[in-house]
């Protein structure tokens, strides 16, 4: 597949400014990130609060600076990139956000949000811009009455349907989605995945598809990453994760999730104690300190990331035992 | 057309035999809220059975009237906005309604305890974790300063608080979401609660947490044979932890069966819709099933079905005739034409 999103040691290190101008370590919230998408694929980035799969989302787009790392999208490395450039080239790459009411202006029709998105980014004309408009509503499933009308007037379902109709205007090539459905009912949300996968097909953008919920996560990606404090413990195409994880964390998050079947009793690993603080990181493997399978060599070395063979291409992991 | 529904009852109460009477009892649950549109009927003739020890899943989508149901059961429900209008809430014989405000506050906290979705802002962040758990042990139970303070540290260590006696000088917020939720759960469970409402207790949580959340409170459950009332919307916690489920659309409920047997043979064109669109049972499929349409505003309700303008199965019946929950099968309750009352 012809890659377009390639992220090589991405890192964001917030300063942390302790009391009486002392600075406090800083935290480390995405700690040397490699990544990469093809054109056309989804890859879904899944983890817990704090493991920093929306700040790499953020820094990916540079709505965030990075403090280190290379991001290239379609080969254009978007650290070279002026601010006027980068500004050009931001029509590629668009940002979904979770939460539809607070991304959109209260005060601003869904036609006025619409058309300042095209009056930035292109020269169309009035009757180009209003035609662009109610044919972007209809592509999203809503129609073309709907653009004099305000946000409080429409649903969850809908919000999320105008944010993503936003973020399509511009045909761009990356579409990163911040949990897109995390806020929504589970009949609204099953609406929207649908939208987000016929869009995909009929326009042919990249998702990078970061969420919480595993379920979401393993129906519309092609490959996943597992975030754990700030890095990618495992990265595999979708089926193989999913049937055969390699990381002890991927394993508990997936032990952890819970399964609309009463019948099915299975094993669970319940992991004891919570994350780490990502200003003062464990020593080692990060995940040590939780891990069930925690040696004394993961206390001490940090894994690298090996790439392995599954069923399906080649799979990443950064864990010590992993085979 | 209430009396429809009030002749076919609620489909428990009363059944000589059986399983030991229940803890708690709703009956025909109605409640109204005043709002700026006009006045609304969020709860509309709930019905619902908590035995000892078990667990009973709430489950709808947002505004099915699942929290207002709870609310009115603590009665909590604001009082300026919210009435309830109709029907019974029965604990240990009594009709909480008729109960005096104070002797309610000696029940709620006490034989009745709540856990709510967020735990930071149902603690107080001014007081200590010791003394916010400390106080209803001092209330309800009359103890000591110091007997609070020894139970209050006993009852962290009870859901697995690796140093409670550090933690009782703590404030809410020197704690991660997860050791605040087993604050709440502390506090909940201190006066070993006959009934302990659970509102969504582990939305705001992440899975591996919400794992360990969910097998606290079955254990805390196991020792004091508290009924658990578990409101949510996932379909998956349901499975996992609850005896029997009770579905709810647009203020009523829709199925009601043993947890088994909504899985295994969902009846309700809802209930069937609902557990086909998770991305769960859709596993290797390119697109998941779906409910079309939304659910209705609550000031324009259809007059039949409330389900009926989104339901695949609906036949001219079902837009005129409000429908009535009746027993469709054994432990299986059912609000859709499609499924008449079983002899």
């Amino acid at each position: 597949m012809d890659t377009l999103l390639t992220v090589e040691g991405l890192t964001k290190h917030f300063p942390v400014r302790g009391g009486w101008g002392r600075t406090g370590a800083p935290v480390r919230a995405v700690d040397g990130v490699d990544l990469t998408a093809g054109r056309g694929e989804t890859l879904g980035i899944v983890g817990e609060s704090g493991c920093g799969k929306s700040t790499t989302g953020r820094a990916i787009l540079r709505l965030i600076e990075p403090t280190a790392g290379t991001v290239r999208v379609d080969g254009t490395d978007l650290a070279g990139l002026g601010p006027a450039e980068l500004r050009r080239f931001r029509r590629r790459m668009q940002l979904v956000f979770q939460d539809p009411y607070a991304s959109l202006d209260p005060r601003w029709t869904v036609e006025r949000t619409l058309t300042e998105v095209l009056r930035t980014h292109t020269d169309l004309g009035r009757d180009a811009v209003r035609e662009r408009i109610g044919d972007i509503l209809e592509t999203v499933g809503l129609s073309a009455h709907h653009r004099s009308r305000y946000p409080h007037e429409f649903s969850g379902g809908q919000r999320q349907r105008i944010s993503i109709a936003r973020a399509l205007l511009l045909n761009p090539d990356l579409v990163v989605a911040d949990e897109p459905v995390s806020a929504l009912d589970v009949s609204v949300q099953a609406q929207v995945i649908n939208l987000m996968k016929d869009l995909q097909q009929e326009f042919g953008m990249t998702y990078l598809f970061i969420s919480h919920d595993l379920s979401v996560v393993r129906f519309i990606s092609d490959r996943v990453a597992v975030m754990y404090l700030g890095r990618v413990v495992e990265l595999a195409d979708t089926a193989d994760l999913f049937a055969d994880p390699k990381h002890p964390y991927t394993r508990a998050l997936l032990s952890a999730l819970p399964v609309p079947d009463p019948a099915a009793r299975r094993e669970r690993v319940v992991l004891t104690g919570d994350l780490p603080s990502p200003s003062d990181p464990p020593a080692g493997c990060a995940f040590h300190t939780r891990c069930p399978l925690a040696t004394e060599r993961c206390r001490v070395e940090r894994p690298e990331t090996r790439v392995l063979a599954g069923e399906s291409g080649p799979r990443e992991v950064a864990c010590h035992l992993a085979e | 057309m209430t009396s429809t529904d009030r002749a076919a009852g609620p489909p428990r109460s009363g059944a000589p035999g059986g399983a030991a009477e229940p803890v708690l009892r709703v009956e025909d649950l109605r409640v109204g809220f005043r709002t700026s549109r006009g006045a609304i009927t969020p709860v509309d003739g709930v019905s619902l059975e908590l035995r000892r020890g078990e667990t009973l899943g709430l489950v709808g989508e947002s505004g099915c009237g699942k929290s207002v149901t709870s609310l009115s059961i603590m009665r909590l429900l604001p009082r300026d906005t919210a009435r309830v209008t109709g029907g019974c809430i029965s604990f240990g014989g009594q009709d909480l309604a008729e109960l005096s405000e104070r002797r309610m506050r000696a029940i709620r906290g006490n034989r009745i305890a709540m856990i709510f979705q967020e735990p930071m802002t149902s603690l107080n962040p001014a007081f200590t974790i010791g003394d916010q758990l400390a106080e209803p042990l001092r209330r309800h139970l009359g103890m000591s300063r110091a007997q609070a303070r020894a139970r209050a540290v006993d009852a962290l260590g009870q859901v697995g608080i690796s140093r409670p006696a550090r933690l009782v000088g703590q404030y809410p917020h020197e704690l991660s979401g997860g050791m605040r939720q087993r604050v709440m759960i502390a506090m909940a469970m201190a006066c070993e609660p006959e009934v302990l409402i659970a509102d969504e207790p582990t939305t705001a949580l992440d899975v591996t947490i919400q794992a360990q959340i969910l097998e606290l409170i079955r254990d805390l459950q196991e020792a004091t044979g508290t009924a658990v009332l578990l409101i949510t919307h996932d379909l998956g916690v349901v499975a996992e932890t609850c005896d029997r489920v009770a579905v709810m659309y647009s203020g009523q409920i829709v199925e009601q069966a043993d947890v088994g047997r909504l899985f295994a043979e969902p009846r309700h064109p809802y209930t069937r819709g609902l557990l086909r669109s998770l991305p769960a049972m859709n596993a290797g499929a390119d697109r998941l099933a779906l409910i079309p349409g939304s659910v209705p505003p609550p000031d324009d309700l259809p007059p039949g079905c409330r389900f009926a303008p989104r339901c695949d199965r609906r036949f001219a019946g079902c837009d005129h005739t409000r429908v009535p929950l009746v027993p469709t099968g054994e432990d299986h309750d059912t609000r859709c034409l499609l499924y008449p009352e079983a002899s």
